[in-house]
């Protein structure tokens, strides 16, 4: 009697004794809760969270909306007062109050980093999901298209693009959602070949799971950790194009709607008498980047552990 | 008992940036309705091969079939395109694999996954389903099964985990278990405790079970008929007695005489089989096991040999050897 027989009878087949019951805890779920204990990522929701409080509410926070020039006057051809009681952030070139002004903005950025991952991310993900299963010629033509996409500097493509379809928010978030679709084409795809090769997609596609459940249910959902985290960098990248087609001249054209780029565009003549003008938008535009990017950091340690075991 | 797999003179090659690799070389299987057979050989000998290619799981564009048949109940498995071969599947044929750790989904639950297999063939209802599964965890030794279906693999150790891997593998009640190394990953007592459940699913049914192991203790344990594999080729194939009793292949000798027996002659030593299988790259030319071969006959073993029944072996018992072992080896005798 061979080793391993001698033991399959005397262990025989009683089942192991209980182990404690665990409540049932998600991979998601434990993510979050890694997340949750990760210092510099709270304090990023915490930025992303007040931005998103103030874009929502910046009607009723701001002290004057944000097109009214009714201060021009009082400027009494100085530009430009600096902050005071009346006017926490000072005043404009125009005589428009900074402070409404920046409140406004935080709801044009967020609009454009929000809408343009969105965009980005429904075509990459369909891009890099179609080239990552289904390979061979599929794989090929998309990648080829994603390597053109990506041979232009990102920046300099959504200048061009935003030349191309003209001024205006909608223009630029199409503009950097395009930009970012090879990026999350290119990476979904990567991820996608890394789980096809997994044993639990052999082993699902051994016992007849269809195909559209390996895409959806088994593939698609152990290849989005990347992406994710890419997502929410890219929130913070957005909204640096965005304010950086501002500064460009290639803002969104109408000025009752405040954009932070277009802001800073318009200070250079002023930096001298009145730098606020140029610091505090900026400010604004480091520290939503700031948050998104703490975010996105903390993610990518709280869910890619756990998905290589 | 009737014929359920047929597998006769498979060939598989994998083109590889190096060239084609000829992974399996002409393999005869057989396998009757409940029965368990083994497939042994050392790594890379292609068991798994054979296997993923009875399924048509070879990896695609790299892996195919050049030859050969796969009859299961006398229908070709080969030629079948991939919906059909959904249908055979899961329900008909069904496999467990080497290492569990990796072999369940981390971001579906238990339950998730064995309904999965269920719904998709014979369950379509969801809460019938669900009540199948707990009764398959039931089934395969995991206590408090309903609070469990709820779980993610990563609450489950690697002996939990294969017996889940069983359940999903059985739950259609296939006629066919393919079990891939299903303990190597594991640890010993876990080893036993999982062959004990596969033994015990095959005698509560008539499934067939191919077990493929390089673990010849496995083998003694729970199969009847025994191949060995050597290079892509069956190299000796019989009953297991048979086969333990009287090796008539000189690999197998080499085979059994390397593996620690408890209570044998403490001074005899172990002895190795000299060498390293042969690169499969090449297509084989001759003997694939005659560089190694204690009794190479330059004269003969330039020739490839087929599976032949030796002089005085039992019945079914074939080798592929010209110059078989002529008589059971001391070592290789079973007390």
């Amino acid at each position: 009697m061979s080793l391993s027989e001698a033991q399959a009878e005397s262990v025989g087949a009683a089942p192991p004794a209980a182990g404690p019951v665990h409540p049932p805890t998600g991979l998601w779920r434990d993510a979050w809760g890694r997340l949750r204990h990760n210092r510099s990522a709270v304090v990023g929701a915490a930025i992303i969270g007040l931005f998103v409080l103030i874009a929502v509410f910046a009607p009723l926070l701001a002290p004057e909306p944000p097109s009214s020039a009714t201060f021009l006057e009082r400027l009494g051809g100085r530009c430009c007062p600096g902050p005071s009681a009346a006017h926490w952030f000072g005043i404009d070139e125009l005589g428009r109050d900074e402070l409404s002004r920046i409140l406004y903005g935080a709801r044009t950025s967020l609009l454009i980093a929000v809408v343009s991952v969105s965009v980005g991310l429904t075509f990459g993900l369909l891009l890099g999901a179609l080239a990552g299963y289904l390979r061979g010629i599929a794989d090929t033509v998309v990648m080829r298209f994603v390597d053109i996409l990506l041979a232009f500097p990102s920046f300099l493509f959504a200048i061009g693009l935003v030349a191309l379809l003209g001024p205006g928010l909608v223009q630029i978030m199409v503009a950097i959602g395009v930009v970012n679709i090879p990026v999350f084409a290119r990476l979904l795809r990567g991820s996608m070949l890394a789980v096809r090769e997994s044993d639990y997609v052999l082993a699902a596609r051994s016992v007849g799971v269809p195909p559209h459940r390996i895409l959806l249910v088994h593939m698609l959902p152990n290849a989005l950790s990347p992406v994710i985290v890419a997502a929410t960098l890219a929130m913070a990248t957005a909204i640096i194009e965005a304010a950086g087609l501002g500064f460009l001249g290639l803002g969104n054209p109408d000025p009752s709607v405040p954009e932070w780029g277009t802001m800073l565009a318009n200070t250079p003549r002023f930096l001298q008498s009145a730098p606020h003008l140029a610091i505090l938008p900026g400010v604004a535009i480091v520290l939503s980047v700031l948050g998104f990017n703490l975010v996105g950091d903390g993610l990518r340690e709280a869910i890619d552990p756990k998905l290589r075991t | 008992m009737t014929t359920l797999l047929e597998v006769r003179d498979l060939h598989v090659q994998f083109r590889t940036q190096r060239g084609v690799t000829h992974a399996v070389n002409g393999i005869d299987l057989t396998l009757r309705r409940g029965e368990t057979v083994g497939l042994v050989g050392e790594s890379g000998c292609g068991k798994s091969v054979t296997a993923l290619a009875i399924l048509g799981l070879l990896p695609a564009p790299a892996g195919r079939v050049t030859g050969g048949y796969v009859l299961l109940e006398g229908r070709d498995l080969l030629p079948l395109d991939e919906t059909d071969l959904r249908q055979v599947r899961g329900s008909e044929v069904a496999m467990v694999f080497q290492d569990p750790m990796t072999s369940l989904n981390p971001v579906m639950t238990i339950g998730q996954q064995l309904t999965e297999v269920l719904r998709a063939h014979v369950l379509p209802n969801r809460r019938q389903a669900r009540r199948r599964a707990m009764e398959l965890l039931t089934m395969v030794g995991i206590p408090s099964a309903a609070s469990r279906l709820d779980d993610y693999p990563h609450q489950f150790s690697g002996g939990m985990r294969q017996r889940v891997m069983v359940a999903m593998a059985v739950a259609c009640e296939p006629k066919l278990l393919i079990a891939d190394e299903p303990t190597t990953a594991l640890d010993v007592t876990i080893q036993a405790q999982i062959l004990a459940l596969l033994r015990r699913l095959v005698a509560d049914s008539d499934m067939a079970l191919l077990l493929i192991t390089h673990d010849l203790g496995v083998v003694a344990g729970i199969c009847k008929q025994t191949n060995v594999m050597y290079a892509g080729r069956i190299a000796e194939t019989g009953a297991t007695g048979d086969l333990f009793a009287k090796p008539r292949h000189p690999y197998t000798v080499g085979l059994l005489r390397s593996i620690p027996r408890l209570g044998g002659a403490r001074k005899t030593a172990l002895v190795p089989i000299p060498g390293a299988p042969p690169s499969l790259t090449a297509r084989p030319v001759g003997c694939p096991f005659a560089p190694r071969c204690p009794r190479r006959v330059d004269e003969l073993c330039w020739r490839l040999p087929e599976p032949e029944p030796v002089p005085g072996a039992a019945l079914g018992q074939l080798a592929a050897c010209f110059n078989p072992v002529p008589q059971p080896e001391p070592t290789a005798s079973r007390p």
